[in-house]
């Protein structure tokens, strides 16, 4: 039972590698700059889900802290790019960032 | 039995996660390719973190996955809101015609 | 079947590794390659989860997915115009390129193979290391004991390599801004807003994860450099948020070069109340009655001393990078 165990370990190892390859290819073919920062953040998510998957394959699940870690701070990156772009374009100043337009929240 | 019913989450939500990223290699417009990766995040990461979920032997294990699942569940649709709104601006800038 | 797994991941990865730095090279604007240094970065990180260094990979995960990445942002703007234009390589230079990589690749052929138990490096210090770590030390994770108290003086260096750099990047940076940035007015976000309403509440649990990392590095993956980093990007995140001047209110700025400084003070007092109690300088045994005692406080008193430093390193440098906004 162990050997069917890992094979479908590995299966599902591949097919994440194969989605993590997907999102390299967004991130360099995509035309915009959102394109590419969508694609960094379901790579993180990716990464998270192989990470954690590959540590249950090798029989280590007590070093989970790094998917979990990964969990945590993927936002700040993402986050970083949304604080700065509408900022630091050229020719924006003084009705840019994310509270221009639609304050009806 | 759990073993068979934790492979069959586990390769179900690979094979989403695996359609869920062609989507964002075929859609046609960035908003499109946004609607794909938020299966990414919600979907996908439930049924592989479950599956591992019932594989994991004790309670702390299960408790870290389990944690992982709920910190996705709810960090990852407001980042893609925040790429969303910072789009949805930048095209609305670009319109208007402000250089950007 | 493990091999299998082990294999196929690597080969996978490092294709994944090698595409995403020529991606970086070819390409034209700033912004992009900023971008793109961040799959770069996850790349290597799970390259490291799977030859197992644990450890580095959590480093390479908490500085790369958010510290490089929101320092970068803030000084990289969407106009800019490349440093360099990219072009095709001249023939002499490609030429040079690939003759270099073969002599390296020449030059591997007497290098033991890639985990070879037989290799020198496995014969010097590592059994010693590895044997009697248990008894001398007595905690489970060999990389956090091997770090703190067997090249302990290393991890001195290290610290205060971060605080100079710390340091280094506050003379660069200091002063005000010239007069026509400052009439730039920045706008935040509202603080009814979806994104700052859930990312707000979920700064303490990142400040309680870094606190777990820091003290939990003796049995698992982690120690004080993870722990700072963590810390700062838990604090950066409120920076990012509410404006660096809401950030400031929460550490002033005094404290936090107070900070910076402390933690290498702390490393450096453990060293001399070793001296004083009448080993050698970082010799923690003598701390304590018993000599394995004496290795745990002292281990945990280094890793507060570096996880202080690192944090507020990190928080002065986004405060440094982030100086003419409000």
């Amino acid at each position: 039972m162990a050997d069917s165990m890992d094979i479908v370990y590995l299966i599902s190892l591949l097919i994440l590698l194969f989605a993590l390859a997907c999102s390299l290819v967004r991130a360099g073919l995509g035309p915009t700059w959102f394109d590419r920062i969508l694609a960094v953040n379901s790579f993180t998510t990716k990464s998270i889900l192989a990470i954690s998957v590959y540590f249950f394959a090798t029989g280590h699940p007590e070093y989970i802290d790094i998917a979990l870690l990964y969990a945590l701070i993927s936002y700040v990156g993402s986050l970083a790019f949304v604080s700065y772009f509408n900022q630091n374009r050229s020719g924006v100043g003084d009705n840019g960032g994310t509270t221009g337009r639609g304050d009806h929240q | 039995m759990i073993e068979v019913l934790a492979s069959v989450l586990l390769i179900a939500g690979s094979v989403i996660v695996l359609i869920a990223s062609i989507g964002i290699i075929k859609l046609p417009d960035f908003y499109c390719r946004l609607h794909a990766a938020g299966v990414i995040d919600t979907m996908g990461s439930w049924l592989v973190l479950g599956g591992l979920l019932l594989l994991s032997g004790n309670l702390v294990n299960g408790f870290k996955v389990a944690i992982i699942g709920v910190l996705l569940f709810f960090i990852a649709p407001v980042v893609s809101h925040a790429i969303a709104r910072a789009a949805i601006e930048y095209d609305a800038d670009k319109a208007e015609g402000k250089d950007g | 079947m493990g091999q299998l797994i082990n294999v196929v991941m690597d080969l996978g990865l490092l294709a994944m590794l090698v595409i995403s730095a020529l991606m970086i090279i070819r390409n034209h604007s700033p912004l992009t390659v900023a971008i793109l240094s961040g799959i770069y970065s996850l790349v290597i990180c799970t390259l490291f989860v799977i030859m197992d260094a644990v450890d580095v990979a959590f480093t390479e995960a908490a500085v790369g997915a958010s510290i490089s990445t929101v320092l970068i942002m803030a000084v990289v703007k969407p106009g800019d115009e490349p440093v360099l234009k990219a072009s095709w390589p001249s023939a002499a230079s490609v030429f040079l390129g690939i003759a270099t990589g073969l002599l390296l690749v020449y030059g591997t052929f007497d290098m033991p193979w890639y985990g070879d138990p037989s290799a020198p490096i496995h014969h010097h210090l590592a059994p010693r290391f590895l044997g009697q770590s248990g008894t001398e030390i007595g905690i489970p994770n060999v990389v956090t004991s091997v770090l703190s108290s067997y090249r302990g003086y290393d991890t001195l260096g290290e610290v205060v390599v971060i605080f100079t750099a710390g340091t280094a990047v506050l003379i660069l940076l200091a002063g005000d801004l010239p007069v026509e940035d400052k009439s730039r007015v920045v706008v935040q976000l509202a603080s009814n807003s979806i994104i700052k309403t859930i990312l707000i509440r979920i700064i303490p649990l990142v400040i309680l994860f870094a606190l777990y990392v820091q003290f939990h590095g003796d049995y698992g993956p982690g120690g004080g450099f993870q722990a700072g980093v963590i810390f700062g990007a838990g604090l950066i995140t409120h920076g990012l948020l509410s404006g660096s001047g809401k950030m400031l209110e929460v550490i002033n700025e005094k404290w936090v070069t107070i900070g910076m400084a402390s933690g290498v003070l702390i490393y450096g007092f453990v060293g001399v109340a070793a001296l004083l109690l009448g080993g050698e300088f970082l010799n923690y045994s003598v701390l304590a009655e018993s000599s394995t005692t004496g290795q745990h406080v002292g281990i945990l008193i280094i890793e507060i001393g570096v996880g202080v430093t690192v944090a507020f390193t990190m928080i002065s440098l986004f405060a440094s990078f982030n100086r003419g906004r409000p």
